[in-house]
């Protein structure tokens, strides 16, 4: 299962540790999710889940301000006794000595923002949906292609960097060669990465590895990419059948999204790269609303009706 | 299809030189090869592969074959591995 280093959290979210004595080194979150504590702080704790971020926010701190001193520190007591992996107290809101105090000692990290509750919970859903999303690596080459993520697939050796090659030289960017990791961030979202170690590089047999940032600058590369389109490269099979019309969509499935799926048969001669782009462009248009196979369907279906009633 | 587990050599060198042999030996099979590792898995032909799954000595790893000289693949890349 995916973690994120809750130090990593508050680099990216720029919070302020108000507990500089409980190390946040080691600690991790592994979900996605928020809590805002109100009705914990009444004392209700059924179905409270302590593993998520917990987020104090106006209406939680004015409650907290009214109760008693007896009466705050059984309460605070009560909620840090979990195991929670953060508090935070958004806009700039100060907490209890007593509250900070009980925390430090059940090593419970406070940390604060100045942004608003609403604007930080969803900044944080937002950023750890992506972070903690399914994952997979796949063999494949990703280009960004006319804004389109074509993922580029096929045995080793069958020229798929080269048609990465040809189609940045064409103005299109390179997402990652060879190895490609894919997140699932939604039911219909899938995203593409390079592996740090990878990022920017190609692999050209015969002359190696070569660096495409260095090279053709940095309007030659990007850093992530939708996946929106799979282009399967193989050589030509002359018994198998090769789509000719286009009316029908093949899809292939990555942790469980599908995704539009063309399988390409290699033959010297073909343009690797310009059958890519047509793929690519053709896609767009269709998400645009305008399908070249039913249109030619339809042509094709008026004529022969004319026909008929001549 | 064959399997099997290799513990990686003190002896062996894995960094980015000693992975392009790797690739550079297993592209002389025919058999499709993949190499497992932490739950992550690469194709052993593929340069890019190898590096990002950022492999460790004494890490073991498992090799998986598939073709027609499979057993072949599997004791070549297991003697290039366990360095003996």
């Amino acid at each position: 299962m995916a973690v994120v280093k809750l130090s990593e959290l508050i680099s990216k979210m720029k919070l302020k540790n108000l507990t500089p004595s409980v190390s946040v080194r080691s600690a991790k979150i592994t979900q996605a999710d928020i809590n805002r504590p109100a009705l914990q702080l009444t004392g209700y704790y059924e179905h409270f889940d302590e593993n998520r971020i917990q987020i104090i926010g106006h209406v939680e701190y004015a409650y907290m301000e009214q109760m008693k001193p007896k009466e705050k520190r059984v309460k605070f007591e009560q909620l840090l006794s979990h195991k929670l992996p953060c508090i935070i107290f958004a806009r700039n809101l100060t907490p209890d000595a007593l509250f900070l105090e009980i925390a430090s000692s059940k090593k419970v990290p406070v940390l604060s923002t100045r942004m608003a509750t609403s604007e930080v919970m969803a900044e944080i859903i937002r950023w750890l949906n992506v972070k903690l999303a399914p994952s997979i690596r796949v063999h494949g080459v990703l280009v960004d292609v006319y804004g389109e993520g074509v993922l580029i697939t096929g045995e080793s050796g069958i020229g798929k960097s080269e048609a990465a090659l040809e189609l940045l030289r064409r103005g299109h960017r390179l997402v990652s060669d060879d190895v490609v990791e894919i997140r699932k961030v939604s039911d219909d979202t899938l995203i593409g990465t390079a592996p740090d170690v990878t990022k920017y590089f190609i692999e050209l047999r015969g002359i190696g590895v070569i660096d495409v940032k260095a090279l053709f600058g940095a309007s030659s590369v990007r850093d992530t990419s939708n996946i929106d389109l799979v282009i399967r490269l193989e050589e030509w099979d002359k018994d198998k059948d090769y789509d000719r019309f286009g009316l029908e969509e093949s899809k292939t499935a990555f942790l469980g999204n599908e995704v539009v799926c063309h399988d390409i048969p290699i033959r010297p001669g073909r343009n690797l790269a310009i059958i890519c782009e047509s793929a690519a462009v053709n896609h767009r248009q269709k998400k645009m609303g305008y399908n070249a196979a039913q249109e030619l369907y339809e042509r094709v279906q008026k004529m022969m009706e004319e026909r008929s009633r001549e | 299809m064959s399997k099997k587990k290799v513990k990686i050599g003190e002896a062996v060198v894995v960094d980015a030189r000693g992975i392009a042999k790797a690739v550079q030996l297993a592209s002389h099979y025919e058999s499709a090869l993949h190499i497992k590792a932490r739950n992550m898995s690469a194709n052993l032909k593929s340069i890019m592969g190898m590096m990002a799954l950022e492999l460790a000595k004494g890490e073991e790893i498992t090799l998986v074959a598939e073709g027609s000289d499979e057993e072949e693949a599997l004791a070549g890349l297991q003697h290039y591995f366990a360095g003996v």
